[in-house]
């Protein structure tokens, strides 16, 4: 038996595809490789305190004593490992960003007491026999039960479920600004009924006084969908990390915090809360592919926000 | 023995699944006083650490104040009150007194504005004038929403505040005043029936000689 020789052409249909090609799906397959090692060989004590610490520089407390104790401290922190590794070190930032929290806790936002709690959680964990699994079981249950009651706020809501709630957000929120310039909403609309709630706060008797508002029909749909898809990925996180870690749901509980993380802070630029839940979602992560994903999730949001700044 | 078992106990305090509860119990504990004032004294449920943000329209910047100076009427009896309406000062203490009374409109927070206002020196203008209103509009970034933009709660003033530094405008008189009323009010939005009115969560008045409460 002999076998004819394959000619040019047979060896080209035999190639499973172009050499270009090939070449490129190689470059990104090594890159990622690279990227999930070059994770993977990360202290994940560490990262998440010099994650936390940028954060804080970054976007955290806003009063002037706890800017002062916050700055100073953090940035010694974050140079020196020695320091960064002290539980008084974190105990002094816990004071700071717990009182900023105290003394204004009629004002601050959800993600200061958010980081209080973090850094509580990272001071606690240098207490313990094993930091990082003390951290890892902090960021969980935090993560938990900060969606949970995330989601049972809105499920009690008198105006979320209506979608009420998102269709007031698209006019009247800056946040959501750019959702209505990417629709192309006449500015007319929103003026129109921003103009009204002026009318009611000047009237002799508001209690009598009556505003009509504006129809717009996309921004209803736009409003529903949001409503539903935000509700449906938070219960989601908030069922997946109280699953057990072995269940079916508690291991790819990652999957449903990464889309969050991806969607919620493209439309709401809250940078500040999105890079702490990362940090959290860090400490728990024990999959290659969740822990790259919370560190590219980083510069996503950055450029994305940069990227808003710049077209909207 | 005694050692031992202290060595023993906090060894078992140190565990992670200890150690762990700890920031999530103070974040539980946090998260139950806030329903509480929520629920039972109108805390926004946007503020208080809760985690209701972006759940409920009822934010700080969809509720307003309206203050009034309570003043004897031309014939000059107290039975005959009326009311004008005036702006709070503008300064700091103020910000901070209005964005409490407006993420949570108690007594004591509308008292606190009260009793503040009733101490300014007002006078009466020879003509009115159209002032914006800091107490209705919102600072922006109190909870990063804005109801309306700044500068348009507008209405007009026959009496104003003079600074305890400042001049009083010329031909302005000093204001008569028997009493200070303040009121919390927020939004009622009706997406469906694209309407929006407002309902008067809580009101305040208190008199110079003594202090008097009217609730809504």
């Amino acid at each position: 038996m002999t076998s004819a020789a394959p000619t040019t052409n047979d060896v080209e249909l035999l190639a499973p595809a172009p050499a270009p090609a090939r070449a490129k799906d190689g470059r990104l397959r090594r890159a990622v490789t690279w990227a999930s090692r070059a994770v993977e060989s990360l202290d994940v004590f560490d990262t998440c305190a010099i994650a936390s610490l940028i954060t804080l520089l970054m976007y955290g407390p806003k009063p002037w004593y706890a800017r002062a104790i916050v700055g100073l401290l953090g940035t010694a922190m974050l140079l020196v490992p020695q320091i960064r590794r002290s539980s008084v070190a974190w105990y002094a930032m816990f004071c700071a960003t717990a009182a900023a929290v105290f003394l204004e806790w009629h004002r601050v936002d959800n993600h200061k007491y958010l980081t209080a709690y973090w850094v509580l959680a990272v001071f606690v964990a240098l207490k313990s026999t094993d930091p990082a699994r003390t951290l890892a079981l902090s960021a969980r249950w935090i993560l938990a039960l900060v969606m949970g009651f995330a989601v049972a706020w809105k499920v009690a809501s008198t105006d979320y479920l209506s979608g009420e709630f998102f269709r007031h957000a698209l006019v009247f929120d800056p946040r959501f600004s750019s959702i209505a310039r990417l629709l192309d909403i006449d500015r007319s609309v929103i003026m129109q009924d921003r103009q009204a709630l002026v009318t009611i706060a000047n009237a002799l008797r508001p209690d009598q006084a009556s505003e009509a508002l504006q129809s717009h029909v996309r921004l209803d749909q736009i409003a529903r969908f949001i409503t539903y898809f935000g509700l449906g990925v938070e219960a989601a996180i908030a069922v997946c990390f109280v699953a057990p870690a072995r269940s079916l749901l508690g291991r790819w509980r990652d999957l449903p915090l990464l889309v969050f993380l991806a969607t919620t802070y493209s439309l709401a630029t809250v940078v500040g809360f999105a890079y702490l839940l990362a940090a959290m979602a860090f400490a728990q992560a024990r999959r290659p592919w969740a822990r790259l994903g919370y560190v590219a999730i980083i510069p996503w949001i950055q450029l994305y926000t940069m990227q808003m700044r710049v077209f909207l | 023995m005694e050692s031992g078992g202290v060595s023993k106990f906090s060894g078992m305090l140190r565990r992670p699944a200890v150690l762990a509860t700890v920031p999530v119990l103070v974040l539980v504990t946090m998260a139950a006083a806030q329903f509480v004032l929520v629920t039972r004294h109108g805390l926004s449920a946007w503020k208080g650490g809760g985690f209701g943000m972006f759940s409920t329209i009822d934010s700080p910047s969809n509720r307003f104040l309206r203050c009034f100076l309570v003043r004897p009427s031309a014939t000059g009896t107290s039975t005959q009150a009326e009311r004008t309406r005036v702006r709070p000062p503008e300064e700091t203490r103020y910000k901070e007194l209005l964005e409490l009374a407006r993420a949570i409109p108690t007594d004591e927070h509308l008292r606190r504005v009260a009793f503040a206002l009733r101490k300014e020196s007002w006078v009466e203008l020879e003509s009115p004038a159209w002032i914006p209103d800091n107490s209705a509009d919102p600072e922006p970034g109190s909870d990063g929403a804005e109801a309306a933009p700044r500068g348009e709660f507008t209405f007009q003033q026959q009496v104003i505040s003079v600074p305890q530094s400042g001049k009083a405008p010329p031909h302005a008189k000093k204001a008569k005043f028997v009493g200070v009323a303040v009121e919390v009010w927020r939004y009622r939005w009706d997406w469906r029936a694209l309407k929006v009115s407002a309902v008067r969560m809580n009101a305040y008045e208190m008199n110079l000689d003594q202090t008097a409460k009217v609730k809504s």
